[in-house]
Order: structure tokens, then sequence, then C-alpha cells
């Protein structure tokens, strides 16, 4: 049987950071209190064999208000279902906080599992001038203590050889906390005294051996703030933050999508003069290169997406934009917490989906999975590149610094989110009811992004998207080549097929093309690109920047000879993709983190109706204002 | 009876008591507002929005009607 050792400890403690140097294993560590929502595992090698580390949920207490906090106790307690019972834990704390932190700590140590203390972060704490004196506190405390800095793994010789200790059964149980009743004159309920005796006891524990040098200096990290969480130029810093992320993505990213569309392109061909012709060149090169090859260019835009959110995230800047959004949260019923979720879902839904688990209460983790796949994600954005590139005008201004593209690119981004507000509005006080959730958090102090940490992200990301275009990307591409193909490909499968629903889509302008394109991309975005270019016929190298398929939408025509695409058509396009729920990786994770194919169907059904009624308003309108020309 | 939420900023001052026993009561008892602690209100968001306290040793953000639970002594 594997031994097995817990991780426990506040969040922003260098928790995350701590297991990776333990286990060589490298994973997301972000600054967002809570981040750490996965259950993470890993083996740490010892002379004696591996032991297995558990990384816990990052929580302040295990009073168990969220469905993080119940699982830490679960585990502690050996209840977890499939958890083994733990041979003991690592309860790691920010040395520089040191009070708050062990609150964790008197309640862990009740559960009377063997325990090591790691003190974190000594330098971060030595210099705010806090001294501690580690052997009185191990003796007061009654288990080891480690002093370490886990991000550049000083200490961690010492912490392996305690670990392989404790898992040997070498360190004996610790006796829990002693609290005595309150005597200050406070609430009388149970709850609060318990609290308050605890806090007595760190007190007690703490007594004489932290040192503080008086300081009147203030600390970076609060000069920082004096900007950055201040009404005016804190909002003001924000909206310019949102706003060269997105200007970044898309100017930034051309160049290196630039080259993989040559790289495409180059295979393309290369493949088209080796292989003889026949179905067998046109399924590899018009199906296989052509479909994935035109999802690959979008790689760039995504690892940049991730590259942004995880430096924020990483150094300290996500929860600030919490305070500051959390007012506009409060107002339709959910706390700033549920930003964080919001815009991680403008990478992908699925990470985003999956980040709601630090909202304590249900229903507001509901709704905030609900309205989440809202968020534009990066998958949409080949849509966008798409149509804007072909039908909105290079109009730029302040010489080239805010252009039309760029702008209709950030409002295809926000209109998502302001759907979102009347959506959680209704939600909240209908099917969802309940109060608006509160909002106590935890500001932590800014740090350096770490380099590693935020590419590995990057990488991660990046790797998923390659996996995904190699497999349901592929398989749809193959899937649309074919009925394109065959019987014929004059009159064939796909054309039948959507001549059939032709009428479905037309009230939002769009032909049988765009509406089979559309309609075979609901497994996943960005097969509409590859699809238009089958159902177009442009050939091999279509990807969205591909002048052959900015030419041929503006070259298709309805059987009358008026042209299919215009203005009101691309705006439609557009505004489906933006609030369609075209993705099946999304709807499995809602399923599985609200543990019910009902909301994964709910959210399925709403957003995919409100895409075309949406789609259908936007076309008429447009239309009206003089869009189709 | 002074409040959190009545402070002005850059003014330091001592917990006295939380009030009620909801889960709020609790979570700001938790993360160490518990009496005779320091705290001193550094920000307001916008619009009405939360507020930062340096509490102790750290930064906390809560919303003015939580601050509103704990009492000062004078």
């Amino acid at each position: 049987m594997t031994r097995s050792v817990a991780i426990i400890g506040n969040p922003n403690t260098g928790k995350s950071s701590l297991f990776n140097a333990l286990t060589g294993l490298r994973q997301h560590v972000g600054n967002y209190p809570g981040v750490t929502v996965e259950r993470k595992h890993g083996d740490m090698a010892t002379p004696t064999g591996t032991i297995e580390i558990v990384d816990l949920p990052g929580t302040y207490s295990l009073a168990a208000q969220s469905p993080d906090e119940e699982v830490v106790v679960n585990i502690l307690r050996g209840h977890q279902k499939g958890e083994q019972p733990l041979s003991g834990v690592v309860l790691i704390v920010d040395a520089s906080n040191l009070k708050r932190n062990l609150y964790l700590v008197s309640q862990v140590l009740e559960i009377g599992l063997p325990s090591i203390l790691v003190l974190n972060m000594v330098d971060v704490a030595k210099s705010r001038g806090v001294t501690i004196d580690v052997r009185a506190l191990e003796k007061r405390l009654g288990i080891p203590v480690v002093p370490m800095q886990a991000n550049r793994g000083d200490g961690l010789p010492l912490l392996r050889e305690r670990v392989a200790e404790m898992a040997a059964g070498k360190i004996s149980p610790p006796v829990a906390p002693k609290l005595s009743p309150t005597t200050e004159s406070c609430s009388d309920h149970p709850v609060a005294q318990e609290a308050v005796a605890r806090y007595q006891w760190i007190r007690g524990i703490l007594h004489g051996i932290v040192f503080q040098v008086p300081s009147t200096r203030s600390h970076f990290s609060d000069r920082l703030d004096q900007i950055l969480t201040h009404k005016l130029w804190g909002t003001v810093t924000f909206v310019a933050v949102m706003l060269l992320v997105f200007q970044a993505i898309y100017s930034w990213a051309g160049p290196l999508q630039d080259g993989i569309e040559w790289m495409v392109t180059g295979v393309a061909t290369m493949v088209e003069k080796l292989l003889p012709d026949g179905i067998l060149q046109d399924l590899i090169v018009d199906g296989v290169i052509t479909g994935v090859g035109s999802v690959l260019t979008f790689l760039p835009q995504i690892v940049f997406l991730f590259l942004f959110i995880a430096i924020l995230e990483d150094c300290g800047y996500m929860a600030r934009a919490a305070f500051l959004m959390d007012r506009l949260f409060a107002r339709i019923g959910l706390s700033g917490k549920s930003f964080i979720p919001m815009l991680s879902s403008f990478s992908c839904a699925v990470p985003g989906v999956m980040s709601t688990r630090t909202i304590e209460n249900r229903r507001d983790r509901l709704v905030t999975i609900l309205v989440a796949p809202l968020m534009s994600c990066s998958a949409r954005l080949p849509v966008y590149t798409l149509m804007i590139a072909a039908f909105i005008p290079a109009t730029t201004w302040f010489g080239g610094l805010v252009g039309l593209q760029g702008m209709t690119l950030f409002l295809m981004h926000g209109l998502g989110f302001f759907v979102a507000i009347p959506i959680v509005f209704l939600l909240k006080r209908t099917v969802l009811k309940g109060a608006t959730p509160p909002f106590v958090m935890e500001l932590p102090i800014y740090k350096r992004p770490s380099l590693k940490l935020v590419g590995y992200r990057a990488y991660d990301r990046g790797k998923a998207f390659v996996q995904s275009a190699g497999t349901i990307i592929l398989a749809m591409a193959i899937v649309i080549w074919a009925l394109s193909y065959f019987p014929s490909p004059q009159d064939n499968y796909f054309a039948r097929m959507g001549h059939v629903i032709e009428p479905a889509v037309k009230p939002m302008g769009w032909d049988w093309r765009i509406g089979m394109s559309v309609l075979s991309a609901f497994p996943a975005r960005e097969v509409v690109i590859a699809a238009l270019g089958a159902t177009y016929n442009v050939g091999s190298d279509v990807t969205e920047e591909s002048q052959s398929l900015h030419q041929a939408l503006h070259a298709a025509t309805w059987p009358d000879g008026t042209p299919v695409f215009n203005l009101a058509v691309a705006l439609s396009v557009m505004v489906f993709f933006a609030l369609c729920c075209q993705c099946g990786a999304t709807v499995a994770t809602i399923r599985r983190e609200a543990n019910s194919w009902g909301w994964a169907i709910f959210a399925f059904a709403y957003m995919t109706g409100l895409a075309y009624i949406a789609g259908i308003l936007v076309y008429q309108v447009a239309r009206s204002l003089g869009g189709s020309g | 009876m002074l409040t959190l939420n009545k402070v002005t900023s850059g003014i330091e001052t001592k917990v006295s008591y939380v009030m009620g026993d909801g889960p709020v009561s609790l979570r700001l008892l938790e993360m160490g507002l518990v009496p005779g602690a320091s705290v001193k209100v550094l920000q307001f968001a916008p619009l009405g929005g939360p507020m930062v306290i340096a509490l102790e040793d750290y930064r906390l953000s809560l919303r003015t009607s939580e601050a509103a639970l704990v009492a000062l002594s004078a």
C-alpha cells in the first residue's frame, strides 16, 4: 500500500509551489484565493519508496462552508470515498501572516494526524521586519517546523527528510490544542466563541516568539494598491489592462499566425505533389490538412490569451479585479468571486466552469456556471477574425492606435458579458432564487509572476488545443469532407442536407452553406472555418486570413445572383457564434460540475435559442439600416 | 455604536466584536476579525462597492454591508 501525505494550507501560501517542489510535477499556481480547486496527486521519491503527495484545495477553515472545504475535511478525517487514510499532513503557513494562518492549523491539529509545519515565505516575512523563533514555535506546537522558501526550493531537503520520517510513522500525532473558554465580552454564539478561543490560543502560541520591527514605511504591495484598488485610478487601470490584453492578442499573434499558415500551405502543396490525383489526395489535402491546419493557426492567439490570464492570476491582480467588479456583480445577485470564472471563460469555458468551485453557495455557483460559456472564448476568435477581416472596413483613428476592426473584436467580446447580466438577473429571481452571496476575500501581496509556472500553463493549454485539433476537429473535418464529396462533388449529401435546413437559417440571412457549416461546428466551434472552406470549394489553403476564403465569401451568391455575404450577414454570423453553445467539451464539463444532465441541457438550449433569436434580430435590424449593401 | 463600515479611511481602530451567528459572521471571525484585532480602512471600490482593510498582517476586502457587522471599540 502506498503511503500518502496531504498538503494543506490557506490560499496564497505557496501551496502549489511546495507541491511542485516535492513531486517535480508542475501544475497551475495562481494568486486568486482558492485557485487550486482540483485535487492533485504526485509522487515523491524517497530512499524507502515513493510517497503519494495530495495537494488539497486552499482553505481558511475546516468549517466546511464551500465544496472545497468539505472535500478537505472529508479527506483529513478519512471519510472521502475512494481515498485511503492519510499517513500525515504537511501544514503550510505564510510566515508573514502567521496569526491568521494558524487558525486552520489549530483545527487540523485537532484531527490528530501526524503533522509537519512548513513556515513558508520566510524572506517576505524578513523583509517586513518579522523574526520568528522557530525552535520555540516547534516546542509550543509539538510538531516539527521547517522554514522554507518554496518557490526557490530553500529548505526542501530538510522537508523531504521530515516527510519521509512522517510516512514511516516516526512522527507521533500532535496533542490537540487546548482551547480555553473565552472570557472576553463578545457574542454568546457558540461558533463565535470557538473562533475567538482559537485566536486566543494562537496569541498564546505566538506570544514572545514573533518579533516585529515597527516600520513606518509602507510596503511596495500597499503602495501599488493605492493606485490599483483606487476608486478612479483602479478602474481606469482595469479597463486599460483588459483593452491591452485584447489588442495584444489581435495584433501580436498575427505574425505567428502567418507563419503557421505558411507552413500548413507548404505541407499541403508538398503532399499534393507527392500523392497521385484522386480520392486519397483529396481526402488528405482538402479534408485533413485543410481542416486541421485552419484550426492550428489559432494556436498563437490561444497561447497568448492564456499567458495573459496566467500572469494576471499569478501576480495577484485577479483578486483586485474581483474587488473592483464586485459592485456590478452584487447588483445582479452574485459576488466579485464570479468574475474570475467569467474572465477565465474568455480563454475557454472549460477551466472557467471548473474555477467556480471557489464559490461557496451552490445556487450562485450554478448561475455562474450557466453564464460562463456566454463569455467569448478563444474558439470564437476564428469566426470573428474571418468576418471582421472580410467585411469590416479597416478604418483607424488616432494615428492607427484605435481601429474599427479591433473595436469590433472588443465589442464582440463584450457582447456575451452584457447578455449574461440580464440572464443572471432572471436566474437569480426565478429557478435559482437566493440572497446575494458574501464577499470576504483576501488580497494577497503582489509578487513577480513565476515565468516557469506561467509558461507551463500556456504550454498546457496550447497542448490541449492541439490535441483537440488532432481528434474532434480532425474527425469533423473528415466527416464534412466526405459528406461534401459523395455521391458526387456537384450533388453531395452536405448540400442536400443544407437545402433541407435552409428555411430555418434564412431569417438570419444565411444560405444553406453557412447553415451547414455552423451546424457542423456544434461539437467544436473551430470546425466552422474548415467547413466554410469545404462548402465554398476554396481548396487546400483555407485559413481565416487567407485571401481565397475572403474572395470566395465575397463572391458567393444566392441562386438569383445577389451576394450571400454582406455586413448584415457577417454581423448575424458573429452574434450567433458569440451566444451559441457550440462546444461539446463545455456541455460535458457543465454536466460534471453541476452533477446533472438537466443543467447541461438547459445551458445548451437557452444559449442556442438565444443565439438564434439574436441572429435573426441583428440581421433584420442591420438590413433595414442598410447593412446589406 | 461604531461599526467598521462607518470608519473613514486611514484611521486605525480595534475590533470589539462581530454581530450575528450566520455564515458571514463566522467567516469574518475566521478571517481574524476577533476582539482586539487591529483594523485600518484603506480603500473603497467605486459606486459603493466593497472596501479594503488592513487586518493585522494582511489585506482583506469585504462589502460595507458585511463591515456593518463588525463593532469597533471606541
